[in-house]
């Protein structure tokens, strides 16, 4: 009955589950491959349920620090899925533990060799609060009071934003990203919306993008050298958590002869070419190769 | 919060039903909130790839749904309970402490205003105090940033002379200059104060600021122009590093400077009209006497504490109707009595 709110996204009816999800769960006990199932029922019945269990068995890049394929570290996160769900006994509790387990596993997915990716890595965060932060930091309280009720133009503030940045002003606080595990994307030869927000929002399948109430989101570009940031990996779905736009990358081990094959993709929403998405660890924003740009506000 | 508590409606046009909230009562939504402000939501996911704001979301029912619709009145209400919640935990801050003063800032609630005005007279009291209570600094400024919507220091404003009290404070000298100057008229009138208050080091960068969006807002209206008068009328009150200090704001910005090479006498001869004056004004006005009429305005040039307000046909703004309501021959007369080049005078 979640899954209502998200009725315009797409849902997978018949999800083919991948090798390694399979054998993760061939890898558990009956006891918590029992508790596994009624945590895939459970996940199904939230927001968006139906894709969320597709993401999950067809995960094919939750490796840890093993080889593409071997089902250990897979094992291990629907272990923890399964055991947390058996102890909640309410959606708040269960919706805690799983959150909790997706925690554990973050940037567990496939190293990425250097080698197979850019010099120079991009993030974007739908965030009006973080823009307004950033132009708190620079140019002052009126920046961000201003940002945030829409009587600054985003162009003029981005504008303004370049010619006052000093990392020197940013604090410990200011980083790429809220969490530990960080979502990144590169420049690629299929291209990218990035001059307009809602466009952009849509390539990457971004929840502004589909929202069922109006948004207005102000969209922020960071840019940074790939050695700037530690621990690049494939996105998994403990990376997404419980967000069901994600999407896993496809069971292909990685060819360099195949850039495709090196990162995971986006499902984009609408006409958009899907875009390379990888994780890594934060890091602070000093690591910024030039100032944050603000793409535009997604309204919509 | 179980399943069959709450069924998000979603409307054929695939827009969320905000009657959903109305039905699902007012403690669910509480709960709901919290939870969400927190950073769990199994109705409404978080996106963790993109650092989606929580209170983004809720800003967004309450557009769609305005804030009379019954399930914005929950949520309003909410938010007031959750406020009242972290108060009494301080200096314990909730996890939702922080998105739930971010939705205060982004969208005006009708609960909120004598909660957030509270803290803003304590501010002015004791600033140490509400710091210490919420943690330190940075939190209390964010309560502040709130407080600006749901309590501006507008003219008539209860929270008025708490707003004014905390321009005083360094440290909160701009933000309490944005809640109390509703325009750039009204933020003229306290630039003295603020520029005596606010830590030098964010002298300048504040005033480009101001100027910049001052410019901006004032673009529609001979811009440059508009902006510089409201300054002149100031002229006798700033000091003359605040002017210098306004000038080269101006030209940074690409206007030409208000001061700097202007002759005075180059502020308008009006003042307001000083408490206990308004009974006194307005009855001579009411009878429509000239003599009396031009008397009050040459007494009003004579005040030493001049204040910025619209001069309409030669008349203050405030009395304007009344001159030309009962003889508009009469404002034409007066219009003689504003000096070349003020606003409301003679180009």
């Amino acid at each position: 009955m979640r899954g209502e709110a998200l009725s315009s996204w797409p849902f997978e009816k018949k999800p083919m589950p991948s090798k390694l999800f399979i054998e993760a769960l061939a890898a558990l006990s009956s006891g918590d491959a029992k508790a596994f199932l009624a945590f895939g029922a459970w996940l199904g019945s939230m927001a968006g349920g139906p894709r969320l269990v597709g993401n999950l068995q067809r995960e094919s890049h939750l490796v840890g620090d093993e080889g593409f394929g071997v089902p250990r570290e897979c094992a291990s996160f629907l272990r923890r899925c399964a055991t947390g769900h058996a102890k909640g006994k309410t959606d708040r509790q269960r919706c805690r533990s799983h959150a909790a387990a997706c925690t554990a596993h973050q940037l567990r997915g496939l190293r990425i060799p250097r080698p197979h990716l850019p010099n120079g890595l991009l993030r974007y965060r739908a965030s009006t609060r973080t823009a307004g932060e950033l132009l708190e930091r620079m140019l002052g309280p009126r920046a961000r009071r201003f940002l945030k009720a829409g009587a600054m133009d985003t162009d003029e503030a981005s504008r303004r934003l370049a010619s006052a940045w000093d990392p020197s002003k940013l604090t410990k606080g200011d980083t790429l990203g809220r969490a530990g595990c960080v979502f990144a994307t590169f420049d690629h030869p299929g291209g990218a919306p990035r001059g307009d927000a809602l466009d952009m929002a849509q390539a990457l399948a971004l929840p502004a993008a589909s929202s069922p109430v109006s948004v207005d989101e102000a969209m922020v570009e960071f840019s940074y050298p790939t050695d700037s940031v530690r621990n690049h990996r494939f996105p998994t779905v403990a990376d997404a958590g419980d967000h069901p736009l994600f999407e896993p990358a496809k069971e292909i081990p990685p060819n360099p002869g195949a850039p495709e094959t090196c990162t995971g993709w986006t499902r984009p929403i609408g006409k958009h070419s899907p875009q390379p998405e990888i994780v890594h660890r934060n890091n602070s924003l000093r690591v910024l190769d030039r100032a944050p740009r603000l793409v535009g506000r997604i309204q919509k | 919060m179980t399943q069959d508590a709450f069924k998000p409606t979603i409307r054929k046009d695939g827009t969320l039903d905000p009657e959903c909230f109305a039905q699902a009562g007012q403690r669910w939504v509480t709960e709901w909130l919290r939870a969400r402000l927190s950073g769990t939501d199994p109705y409404f996911p978080i996106d963790l790839r993109s650092d989606e704001d929580p209170e983004a979301l809720v800003a967004g029912i309450l557009r769609d749904a305005g804030l009379v619709h019954p399930g914005s009145c929950f949520i309003a209400r909410a938010v007031l309970s959750l406020l009242e919640r972290a108060r009494k935990v301080a200096p314990r801050v909730p996890r939702y402490f922080g998105s739930l003063v971010a939705l205060c800032e982004l969208t005006p609630l009708p609960t909120t205003g004598p909660w957030f005005a509270r803290e803003v007279r304590e501010l002015a009291a004791d600033s140490d105090r509400l710091e210490k209570r919420w943690g330190g600094y940075e939190q209390a400024k964010e309560i502040v940033f709130a407080a600006m919507v749901q309590c501006p220091g507008l003219p008539s404003a209860a929270s008025r002379e708490a707003w004014e009290a905390l321009l005083m404070i360094p440290r909160y000298a701009t933000l309490a200059l944005l809640a109390v100057g509703t325009s750039f008229r009204e933020e003229a009138r306290h630039l003295k104060d603020w520029w005596h208050h606010c830590p030098a080091g964010d002298r300048e960068r504040d005033l480009d600021q101001m100027i910049f969006t001052a410019l901006k807002a004032h673009a529609g209206n001979n811009g440059g122009t508009s902006v510089q008068a409201i300054l002149r009328c100031m002229a006798r009150r700033y000091p003359p590093d605040l002017k210098e200090a306004l000038d080269h704001a101006l030209v940074a910005n690409g206007a030409d400077p208000a001061f700097e090479g202007a002759e005075p006498p180059y502020e308008p001869v009006f003042s307001p009209v000083a408490e206990g004056f308004q009974d006194s004004i307005q009855k001579p006005l009411l009878l429509n006497d000239l003599q009396a009429k031009q008397n009050i305005l040459q007494k009003a040039e004579r005040l030493v504490e001049p204040a910025p307000f619209t001069v309409y046909k030669g008349i203050p703004l405030q009395y304007g109707p009344l001159f030309t309501a009962h003889e508009p021959k009469t404002a034409q007369s007066l219009e003689a009595l504003v000096p070349k080049g003020c606003p409301g005078g003679k180009a």
